[in-house]
């Protein structure tokens, strides 16, 4: 998409050490947006915006290969050759005149493997600090799962998991035996990761002190083990805040950076590759502080949707892993219902709804062609929003301001940013945030959002310019619609 | 579909005796590997205290590497105090399975022996350090006579706090959260109150691990044993279920272990018929997402369906109304009667596994034995599986769409993409297509997945051409 020529942005001593080109791109799960901004003597001008499939699946199997498309396209528009491997930073092998930041949230969703004493116990506490940090719970396993170790060493090995969470024993004492069985039996059935065979699988520890020893000593090679406040320190207590914080870490440190091809990606960045989350924590939190009011963003992808909110001056972000527009579309549609997504599309053929739901999820990648395929994906985007806003003031204790003043609601992924018309946007936001406040709706419909937040990084001042001028578009003032909350 | 060798996996548990090696023909039934026994109890032995050394220096007393079986009362671990040999003793058949150095354990797992057709009954004691009454025992049961229970299965569970409400002297001297485990999978024969006992009549189990298909073994190491088959392979877009072997039919009718294929949508009713007269897999175009719902009950329908999980179900295409090619129809009527291998394990996300078929052809196998060509195939189901979107097409270009009504059909590309809006609104690159039966339109290049790379490999096989 080619730009008209815009005024510059930003001031040339803030960014001294900055080249010619600044390319910002963010590699979602599904697509690969890239941002192209030239410096010139005056300032800096947003010049393309142009996105590529993501190529994190086989037979590419390597992110950088979309990431190098969305250049080409973007040196296509820009009448430039940023062919592949010559955009790059530090890497020493790209154009010297370009600087390539980046954001990633490849290989996003995330599946774990809760483990405890019992089942009605510590066993149930892991499945539900898994759950309520946004995974979806592939198996709970204890002592008393009525499996053999045989049988769950073959479950744990064919399930894939991309994090374990082991809990249970209250504090004090011995190794409780269930510890060790269950050390012995991850330790035997080394579950294989979901992405790249080298890596090692992330292991929240939140079990009671002594088996933390053992846990370490025999899996320690194995798994990178994270240990965290006891999740059940005694009877009738359940304290799974620390454990689901340390799940929502590792997922962003560990998990999405095994995303193949990550490594390259690294190799030519001028800056450390943010977590697509984390960079738009940073923008959001810039926008609180730049305009001076309270923020609610959402941020909806393939596979996972972020929600941010800013409350008097409080950031607070949480991770829907398993809610998004393709990959987890299925998700979206089990987890509210059938009934909740058609009251979206009174007198269309329930039967069609769910096809188009889960060819979305099969075929990720592509874009709604037809007036109906368009109102599915939409519906899908308003309970995608409604369950990732629940689940973001359950896990982050944050939501929409109570305070006086109009907050701001920011929405940004393909399914606003791409929205045809504008009131589509401004009805899936007002319907998302629920009946009985104002607020003022806007949009990040050039996917700048993950950029101003990299950005921020090596430019503070261009990402308050680009923020303003580029990123956000205020669309309305409205009252939320929908159920109440 | 792409013809050639293509590698499988045959995983093994970490128990298991190997006892195949790279280069060895297997047929579809012979042993990959032989399971001896089957974990038991884990046992600690504070090795650091008995040896009188350092916990971290435990690991360098111990005498048998892990995995090392053993017998009961054989030395494990040895050191030397004040001039005295100091020992560690197995406390049961088994293997050394964890030596932890911060701790100074060393943990034993016990080997239980898997017992054949015939064996004697084994009786076991439930709680016999309980003084629980006949009543409140009665109430630990979980099990009745003629039951069959696995090996590891709870018997009899002491949960005080459901025998409190009983009596509190009941609740009192339960330890909750005992159980009794079944040191044998087959049935229980007696249930005794007065003696405190169950007796179980052992069923014979499976002891080895069968290679699935006719091959040959490529590679052994710790994470299986690969096998290299010949066939022509199909890849689908969604699957439930592992793995299954049978002979490929295209009858209206389902047969009994046959591998069924449907070339249009598979009903609800027909998987039920299918399932009940033992079809191990069905492979159809497509399916409605509430039949697929219905038909897997209580199992997940996500992202991800995995082994062991159920019956075997393929949809080549996708969810709706849509038939296979009749290419592809032609193609595998042509081999009907084969045996065909569907493996319905399904990773929609990264690291993507698409679900995949393939037609054995043995008389290749056999050709392979005799010295010719035999290089293995290393691509995946997902290599051959095109993602739409991420190469451009051009004018000519051969080309499947993934969306919309037009899902599954192949055509080729005649002009170059241009920029345009769609019924919905949406403004992208599109390209006009004509389809292979002389149909036209025009389709957002971001739903068209490019072939001609895949057509030079051998074509692209799956898909509709109408």
């Amino acid at each position: 998409m080619e730009l008209p020529s815009e005024p510059p942005v930003g001031e040339g001593p803030s960014i001294p050490s900055l080249t010619r080109w600044i390319i910002a791109v963010d590699v979602g799960s599904t697509t690969t947006k890239g941002a192209c901004f030239e410096r010139r003597d005056e300032g800096l001008v947003l010049r393309a915006v142009e996105h590529a499939p993501t190529t994190v699946e086989k037979p590419f199997e390597d992110v950088t290969i979309g990431l190098d498309e969305a250049i080409r396209r973007l040196g296509e528009v820009v009448g430039e050759k940023f062919g592949t491997g010559e955009a790059g930073g530090s890497g020493g092998k790209g154009r010297p005149d370009v600087t390539l930041v980046a954001t990633s949230s490849a290989g996003g969703g995330l599946q774990m493997l809760a483990c405890g004493t019992t089942q009605r116990f510590s066993a149930s506490s892991a499945h539900r600090a898994a759950m309520g940090a946004g995974a979806i719970v592939l198996a709970t396993l204890s002592p008393d799962d009525g499996l053999s170790l045989a049988q769950k060493a073959d479950l744990v090995r064919d399930l894939r998991p991309d994090m374990v969470l082991m809990g249970g024993g209250f504090d004090g004492g011995e190794v409780p035996s269930f510890i060790a069985e269950l050390a012995d039996l991850l330790r035997t059935a080394r579950p294989r990761p979901r992405l790249g065979d080298s890596f090692r699988i992330p292991l929240v520890y939140a079990g009671n002190d002594a088996g933390h020893e053992l846990v370490e000593d025999v899996l320690g090679e194995q798994f990178i083990i994270h240990r965290v406040a006891n999740l059940a320190p005694g009877p009738r207590k359940e304290n799974p805040g620390p454990a689901r914080e340390a799940i929502h870490r590792l997922f962003q440190q560990h998990v999405m950076s095994q995303a193949p091809g990550y490594g390259k990606l690294l190799a030519r960045v001028a800056a450390p590759v943010l977590p697509t989350p984390g960079a738009v924590a940073k923008a959001v939190d810039l926008a609180a502080k730049t305009w001076g009011r309270d923020v609610l963003a959402f941020d909806i992808g393939g596979a996972t949707t972020d929600v941010f909110s800013v409350r008097r001056g409080r950031l607070a972000r949480s991770v829907s892993a398993n809610l998004g527009m393709s990959y987890s579309a299925l998700n979206v549609l089990q987890r509210a219902g059938l009934d909740r997504l058609l009251r979206w599309l009174p007198g269309d053929d329930a039967t069609a709804v769910t096809a188009a739901v889960a060819n979305k999820t099969l075929h990720p990648t592509t874009l709604p062609e037809t007036a109906f395929e368009l109102r599915v994906e939409q519906a899908v985007a308003r309970e995608a929003l409604w369950l990732a806003l629940e689940d973001h003031v359950e896990m982050a204790g944050g939501g929409l301001s109570d305070g006086p003043g109009v907050p701001l609601v920011i929405g940004s992924g393909g399914v606003l940013s791409f929205a045809p018309r504008q009131e589509q946007v401004v009805d899936i936001l007002a319907d998302a945030v629920g009946a009985g406040r104002a607020v003022e709706v806007a949009v990040d419909d050039r996917f700048l959002l993950p950029q101003v937040g990299a950005l921020s990084t090596v430019a503070p001042g261009l990402a308050v310019e680009v923020l303003e001028r580029h990123s956000v578009k205020r669309l309305a003032t409205v009252h939320g619609r929908g159920d109440k909350r | 579909m792409r013809s050639g060798y293509h590698q499988r996996r045959r995983e093994v548990p970490a128990h298991a005796r190997v006892v195949v090696e790279p280069g060895r023909w297997m047929g579809e039934d012979d042993p990959v590997a032989v399971i001896d026994y089957e974990p038991g109890r884990l046992t600690r032995i504070p090795a650091a205290t008995q040896l009188a050394v350092a916990p971290d220096r435990v690991s360098d007393h111990v005498l048998r590497p892990t995995w090392t079986r053993m017998r009961a009362g054989e030395v494990l671990a040895a050191a030397v105090c004040l001039g005295h040999p100091v020992v560690s003793r197995a406390p049961a058949d088994g293997h050394v399975t964890m030596v932890s150095r911060r701790l100074g354990y060393v943990y034993v797992r016990e080997a239980l022996g898997l017992v054949g057709a015939g064996a004697p009954p084994v009786t076991v004691d439930v709680f016999p350090d309980m003084s629980l009454p006949k009543p409140v025992l009665h109430e630990c049961l979980l099990v009745r006579e003629g039951d069959e229970v696995r090996f590891g299965q709870a018997l009899a569970s002491a949960n005080a706090i459901r025998l409190w409400k009983q009596t509190f002297a009941a609740g009192k001297a339960a330890k909750s959260g005992e159980s009794c485990v079944a040191p044998v999978g087959g049935l229980v024969e007696r249930i005794d109150l007065d003696r405190r006992t169950i007796t179980i009549r052992p069923k014979e189990t499976a002891s080895f691990i069968a290679a699935g298909v006719p091959g040959r073994v490529t590679a052994v190491n710790q994470d299986g044993i690969d096998i290299a088959v010949h066939g022509l392979r199909f890849v689908g877009a969604y699957g439930t279920g592992g793995e299954a072997v049978g002979p490929l039919s295209l009858n209206d009718r389902p047969e009994s272990g046959t591998v069924w294929v449907r070339s249009g949508r598979v009903t609800m009713d027909e998987l039920v018929a299918a399932r009940d007269c033992g079809v191990v897999a069905v492979w159809a175009a497509s399916v409605t997402y509430e039949d697929l719902r219905s038909f897997l009950g209580d199992r997940p329908l996500g992202t991800v369906s995995r082994a062991g999980a159920g019956p075997v179900a393929v949809v080549s295409e996708g969810f709706g109304e849509f038939r296979l090619s009749p290419t592809v129809t032609e193609a595998l009527r042509g081999l009907r009667g084969r045996r065909t291998l569907v493996d319905g394990a399904t990773q929609l996300r990264a690291g993507a596994i698409r679900p995949e078929m393939i037609v054995i052809d043995e008389e290749a196998d056999k050709g392979a034995m005799a010295g010719r060509d035999s290089s293995v195939v290393k691509s995946s189901s997902a290599d051959d599986w095109p993602t739409p979107g991420t190469e451009p097409i051009v004018a000519g270009d051969k080309v499947r769409c993934f969306s919309g009504k037009n899902l599954g059909l192949t055509g080729r590309a005649i002009a170059p993409p241009r920029q345009g809006q769609l019924e919905s609104g949406l403004k992208t690159l599109l390209v006009e297509v004509v389809w292979a039966d002389g149909g036209h339109d025009v389709v957002a290049a971001r739903n068209l997945a490019r072939l001609a790379p895949a057509a030079e490999r051998g074509g692209q096989g799956h898909g509709r051409d109408s």
